[in-house]
């Protein structure tokens, strides 16, 4: 492409100079064609006449006068076609003149003429030759513009090509996903069956525990509401706190404790806030992490208790578990 | 947390205390006519012991409501009132042959019934021995630690007004009773240090004749012999955990520096190689490393030389100095002497696995200065030496201390007000 942008605008400068030379050529011929118009050479000549001498003399004076005026006026007749004549031979002269100046100008012009067609044709024949060399060159811009859509066009079937193996390419991918999508959805059709199959046995579980809780729900309501009060319970949860607290300041963590030990101690109370019983259940730990934890209570005890004596049943029996952090 | 189960109360504890244990021990009842030897009331000295590791409340005997020392007479509510879960009793009674008969019983309070009890025949001098054993007895029921009372610790004393040989290297129990002189020298005598099987002693010695390491048998009594040779300038000496060899500070051509000697072959080996001053080598309980003080870095610091890599470390970055360290029997900490910014000489212990060193023996407040800090063989315990400005004296006080490792309960055992004392090295378990 480069080299034929470069090659077009000095084809078409070629152009320009080639008509404006043909313009010019042009001028020049209508000029030539307007012809010269030939003058005509007639001179006309008078005659005189005489009269009496009184009266001829007047008569001639008059006469005379006449005669002379006649002749005068012949005279003037005379030098006047003499003037006119010299004024005529003067003008032909001149015609003359000014005829041979055109025929030396119209030489002169022929002259220019022919030089001018002479340069018209050398300029003809550099126009031609130009014309030739540009044809060639146009030519030579049709094969390279040839050989580039040619490339243009491997080019594009080449990417067209591609297009085709991408195209290709996609389709199979779209293809695996399809298969993928259809997979996970078969899975996830089994797997829904499978949670249902077992939604179905846990949602019977939930309803049989959701029952048992309810039945202790209840069992415990029917005494809170013997309790009689909301505000029991709140006083219940403090205590709890309490008790908690209590048994936190007395448990002396031994050195040796680790947080994959634990306990859980099962206490029954009496109403004054001692312990009937302290047992540690369900322990992992060494001895002296197990009897720290039964320490624990043992020494807390008297636990805290809500003064309201009803409230007691709540607390007969806890299960403390120590799970230490350490 | 706090979660309610309506059948039973469910309580969660997470928490605790680390108070010390309350314990009573009723002082034993000695059946004998004659009064028993001085200093061997076995219950003070089992109290005293327990007090001393910081892990232990002992009730006092005024508090008490009753002294019973037989089990029919024990009322645990009269301890339960008091909260003591621990109750310790037992009788002296005279046995054949001048011998005592010992005997104790732990109790558990609450539940009412024996945790361990032990009886004994004992020789009159070994009183004390048998108290400290009773200690260890009680300390291990009660923490799951074994305990390290009947032990002992070597230290050094400086008469500056006796002469001639000033320089003496005692023996003691571990609570400083007992103490016993077993060498004395015009040399200054330096870094004793405790054979593994706690049967044998080395120490260093530095004179006009050079210096050198020496080593003597406990029980045997013989003449302390130079291991080192004759030509080297040894000094500081740590035994391999194996007994076969030593690491000493050799000085050469002014350098000091750090190397192992097999004890048999006196074959040495160069571990360090600096101009500065390498010194107080300490080797591992696992012997893969050797832990010193170098001043390589401008200041006194402690580093390590790890035997399989052949490389030396740094350790201590906090403070002016570290120096002088030393492991504890467990390895898995060191404890040595931390100067801090306002210049007070602190004992401090640093976790090697976390490389976190605290404090556990402050001198901030310029009173004292520590030195010379030592495990116990149960880790448990650090002993270390202090010396205490006197009120309008110049010279200073001198004493060991035996701390917990919390720092808590730091107790004056061998006070000596005309010798200094310095470098107490705790034994490790004797049987």
């Amino acid at each position: 492409m480069l080299v034929l942008i470069t090659k077009y605008p000095r084809a078409f400068a070629m152009a320009v100079v080639f008509h404006v030379i043909a313009a010019g050529a042009f001028v020049v011929n209508f000029q030539l064609d307007h012809k010269p118009v030939n003058v005509k050479k007639d001179v006309d000549v008078v005659q005189a006449t005489m009269v009496d001498e009184s009266e001829v003399q007047a008569e001639l004076e008059k006469l005379k006068a006449l005669e002379a005026k006649k002749r005068k006026s012949e005279t003037d007749r005379v030098k006047k076609l003499e003037r006119d004549a010299d004024k005529a031979r003067k003008k032909r002269l001149k015609e003359q003149k000014r005829l041979k100046e055109l025929e030396k100008k119209r030489k002169k012009e022929q002259a220019k003429k022919k030089k001018l067609e002479k340069e018209r044709k050398k300029a003809e024949k550099k126009r031609k030759e130009e014309d030739r060399k540009r044809k060639i060159a146009e030519k030579k811009r049709k094969k390279a513009e040839k050989a580039a859509k040619v490339a243009e066009q491997k080019r594009l079937k080449e990417v067209e090509q591609q297009r085709i193996a991408e195209d290709n390419r996609r389709k199979e991918e779209k293809r695996q996903k399809q298969a993928e999508v259809e997979r996970k959805r078969a899975e996830e059709i089994e797997r829904k069956a499978k949670e249902k199959a077992l939604a179905a046995i846990e949602a019977q579980q939930r309803i049989d525990d959701e029952r048992e809780r309810q039945r202790q729900i209840d069992e415990e309501n029917k005494r809170l509401e013997s309790a009689k009060s909301k505000k029991e319970g709140k006083v219940i949860n403090r205590y709890i706190g309490f008790i908690k607290k209590q048994v936190e300041n007395n448990w002396r963590k031994p050195v040796t404790v680790k947080s994959t030990m634990s306990c859980d101690v099962f206490v029954r109370m009496m109403p004054t806030g001692d312990v009937l019983q302290v047992e540690a259940r369900k322990c992992t730990g060494d001895d002296i992490f197990k009897r720290s934890v039964e320490d624990a209570v043992r020494a807390a005890a008297p636990l805290p208790l809500p003064p309201n004596k009803s409230l007691f049943t709540h607390f007969r029996e806890i299960t403390f578990k120590f799970k230490p952090k350490k | 947390m706090i979660s309610q189960s309506y059948a039973a109360l469910t309580i969660e504890i997470t928490e605790g205390v680390e108070d010390a244990i309350p314990i009573a021990v009723v002082p034993f009842k000695w059946t004998g006519d004659k009064p028993l030897p001085k200093d061997s009331d076995i219950a003070e000295i089992v109290k005293a012991d327990l007090s001393r590791s910081g892990q232990f409340a002992p009730l006092k005997t005024a508090d008490m409501l009753a002294k019973p020392f037989s089990p029919r007479q024990i009322r645990f509510k009269n301890w339960r009132i008091l909260e003591i879960p621990n109750l310790v009793i037992g009788q002296v009674r005279p046995g054949k042959n001048g011998k005592y008969i010992v005997e104790f019983r732990l109790y558990d309070v609450y539940r009412q019934k024996q945790i361990t009890g032990f009886r004994y025949d004992a020789q009159p001098l070994q009183l004390r021995k048998i108290a400290h054993k009773i200690s260890d007895i009680i300390y291990e029921a009660l923490t799951g630690i074994k305990g390290a009372f009947d032990t002992r610790i070597v230290y050094i004393k400086k008469f500056p007004n006796k002469t001639p040989k000033p320089y003496r290297l005692y023996l003691a129990d571990a609570d400083g009773y007992g103490e016993q002189e077993v060498i004395r020298h015009d040399w200054p005598l330096f870094s004793p240090t405790w054979s593994p099987k706690g049967n044998q002693l080395a120490f260093a010695m530095a004179g006009s004749l050079g210096q050198g390491v020496f080593v003597f048998d406990i029980e045997i009594g013989k003449q302390p012999r130079r291991v080192t040779k004759r030509s080297t300038k040894a000094s500081a000496p740590s035994w391999s955990p194996d007994g076969s060899q030593f690491a000493i500070q050799v000085l050469s051509n002014g350098s000091a520096d750090i190397y192992t000697m097999d004890i048999l072959t006196r074959k040495m080996q160069r571990i360090t190689r600096h101009w500065s001053i390498d010194t107080e080598p300490r080797w591992s309980p696992d012997g893969s490393r050797i832990i010193f003080t170098s001043e390589r870095g401008g200041s006194p610091q402690l580093y390590e030389y790890t035997f399989d890599d052949k490389r030396i470390k740094r350790l201590t970055f906090k403070g002016k100095q570290n120096l002088r360290a030393s492991f504890s029997p467990d390895g898995k900490m060191i404890t040595f002497v931390h100067l801090s910014k306002n210049n007070g000489y602190n004992i401090a212990v640093m976790d090697l696995g976390t490389r976190e060193m605290r404090i556990v023996a402050d001198s901030s407040s310029g009173e004292s200065e520590h030195e010379s800090p030592s495990f116990a063989p149960n880790s448990s315990m650090i002993i270390y030496a202090a010396n205490y400005a006197q009120k309008g004296r110049k010279d200073k006080k001198t004493g060991l201390v035996a701390v917990s490792l919390d720092g808590s309960a730091p107790q004056r055992f061998v006070d000596e007000g005309i010798g200094e004392v310095r470098e107490p090295a705790w034994s490790s378990y004797l049987n």
